[in-house]
């Protein structure tokens, strides 16, 4: 385990936190290279400083993926990445009669548009060198859709069909791609939800949440499969859900 | 002497090659901490991995393209903290006025003189609110030997020394030092090619081209150690009085109005 993704480098995105964060590490502690991008400068470099710790290297970007300017710097500081993980979304929780055309339209932007704009501006490299790996994390919001949660839903099910998309089309290049659809995940992504029902909600959750080693375990196995195999999905439920 | 940049965060970009290179080697070897930027992100690597197996300090690199707007702000983003700010990325076309269209202008611009300028700005803010830090731009003698097949470039470095001289006249009260080198003619891979295609056009075959320099101080090409111990110098606090100036590392050649075949006694003269 300890060197199975030595010399490959990966690109992982909203690395500061969550699940971005420990698939940096994971991958990382499997001896890759690896580039974490994210807005929040502080915990970015802690992150690439504890992958470089972790046996791989750790190098840092800060940036917003929703400046199409930064995704194409981005995207150069890649170079030849051999995988990446595109991870970056927000949530907001909210009931329909609650919930703000602002709040949808942001996460539209950051879990559907910028996701997009990123996978190609990296897998254009990908076509050229003819070889790589795209991970969409998505969610098991992207097959069924829960109360509350119904705009980002909504972006799950279109970055699912993105990671659909992307294979189809890139299948002939050698190019893997992998949906990795996590069920619940305690993480800061839902900190900025505060409406009294989502709070009732989740107080009233009667399961253990995944946790985001959960998820990066599944990331690690979809990434070090052999070369003619490709996990098309990955589905994570917690178990008493 | 000890030139107290041990320790110093410094930031050069066009890193990976050339002056660059050789400026990211003299203040690595002064102990500086080293933020590496230049456009490839694998050969800017292989030269990080190098630079700090040889100096023992910390090398971080970021591949990007400075000719795109709004690149400056992703890098200042990424190492606000920079003590030291060496503009160096530059790749102006030669030609004259005619044979340089448009496009091949400002897309030269972009890097060269809006990237430094843009950078400039970014990092100059930080180190004013820091009330410390040196801005060092590497130029070109362009800027004051006028050559005609060098239009853009010239041009081009005209201006960005007379930003260098506008914002270092009085970036000292706030701290800040912004200075310019101008290097003469150095033996990099970009001055090799435009040798070697001059050679080529006038002598008939490139690999004639030290002939074209042979009247040229020291008849040879400036060595790029020899810019880049002037830019660490300049970046040190041994420096600590110049601002808004720039020096020129030409071995006399911007000087030197008419050509001068020097004579050099042999050793039988000598004798």
């Amino acid at each position: 385990m300890a060197c199975i993704l030595k010399g490959r480098s990966v690109l992982v995105t909203g690395a500061s936190a969550g699940i971005g964060r420990a698939t940096a590490l994971a991958l990382a502690q499997a001896g890759a290279d690896v580039l974490v991008t994210g807005r929040r400068k502080a915990e970015l470099d802690e992150v690439a400083a504890l992958c470089t710790q972790a046996g791989g290297v750790g190098r840092a970007l800060r940036g917003d993926l929703t400046d199409h300017g930064f995704v194409h710097d981005l995207g150069q500081a890649a170079g030849s990445v051999d995988i990446l993980i595109n991870n970056a979304g927000i949530l907001t929780y909210a009931p329909i009669r609650d919930a703000t055309v602002e709040d949808c339209e942001a996460m539209f932007r950051s879990n559907v548009v910028a996701a997009f704009a990123v996978a190609r501006e990296i897998a254009l490299g990908m076509i050229e060198r003819r070889r790589g790996h795209l991970v969409f994390v998505t969610s098991l919001s992207a097959r069924s859709v829960n109360p509350l949660a119904v705009s980002y839903a909504a972006t799950k099910h279109a970055l699912s069909a993105y990671a659909k998309g992307f294979r189809a089309e890139l299948k002939s290049f050698g190019i893997k791609v992998t949906e990795v659809a996590p069920g619940m995940v305690d993480t800061g992504i839902r900190d900025g939800s505060t409406h009294p029902d989502v709070l009732k909600s989740i107080a009233a959750r009667k399961f253990e949440p995944l946790t985001p080693e959960d998820v990066a375990g599944a990331i690690v196995y979809a990434v070090t499969t052999g070369d003619g195999c490709c996990p098309d999905l990955i589905e994570l439920r917690p178990t008493e859900n | 002497m000890d030139m107290g940049l041990t320790g110093k965060r410094a930031l050069v970009t066009g890193a990976s090659q050339g002056i660059g290179r050789a400026v990211a080697e003299a203040l690595a070897g002064e102990g500086c901490a080293l933020q590496l930027v230049a456009r490839n992100a694998e050969t800017l690597r292989a030269a990080a991995a190098e630079i700090s197996g040889r100096h023992g300090v910390a090398v971080d690199v970021l591949a990007i393209d400075l000719s795109r707007r709004g690149a400056a702000k992703t890098i200042a983003a990424q190492y606000a903290d920079a003590d030291i700010l060496v503009n160096n990325a530059g790749n102006t076309p030669r030609g004259d006025i005619l044979s340089v269209d448009e496009d091949a202008w400002r897309q030269g611009w972009e890097l060269k003189v809006f990237g430094y300028i843009d950078l400039t700005r970014e990092f100059y803010r930080r180190m004013q609110a820091r009330g410390d830090g040196v801005i060092v731009n590497v130029i070109g003698i362009g800027a004051e030997k006028y050559e005609y097949a060098y239009a853009a470039g010239g041009t081009g470095n005209a201006a960005l020394a007379a930003m260098t001289r506008i914002v270092g006249s009085a970036s000292l009260d706030y701290g800040v030092r912004v200075l310019g080198v101008h290097p003469g003619w150095v033996e990099t891979r970009k001055a090799g090619h435009s040798l070697s295609a001059r050679a080529a056009a006038e002598l008939g075959d490139e690999r004639r081209w030290p002939e074209l320099v042979k009247d040229w101080p020291r008849g040879r090409l400036i060595q790029p150690e020899e810019v880049a111990d002037v830019v660490a110098f300049l970046a040190s606090p041994r420096a600590g009085a110049m601002s808004g100036t720039i020096v020129t590392v030409d071995a006399g050649f911007t000087s030197r109005g008419y050509p001068h075949v020097a004579k050099r006694p042999s050793h039988k003269e000598q004798a």
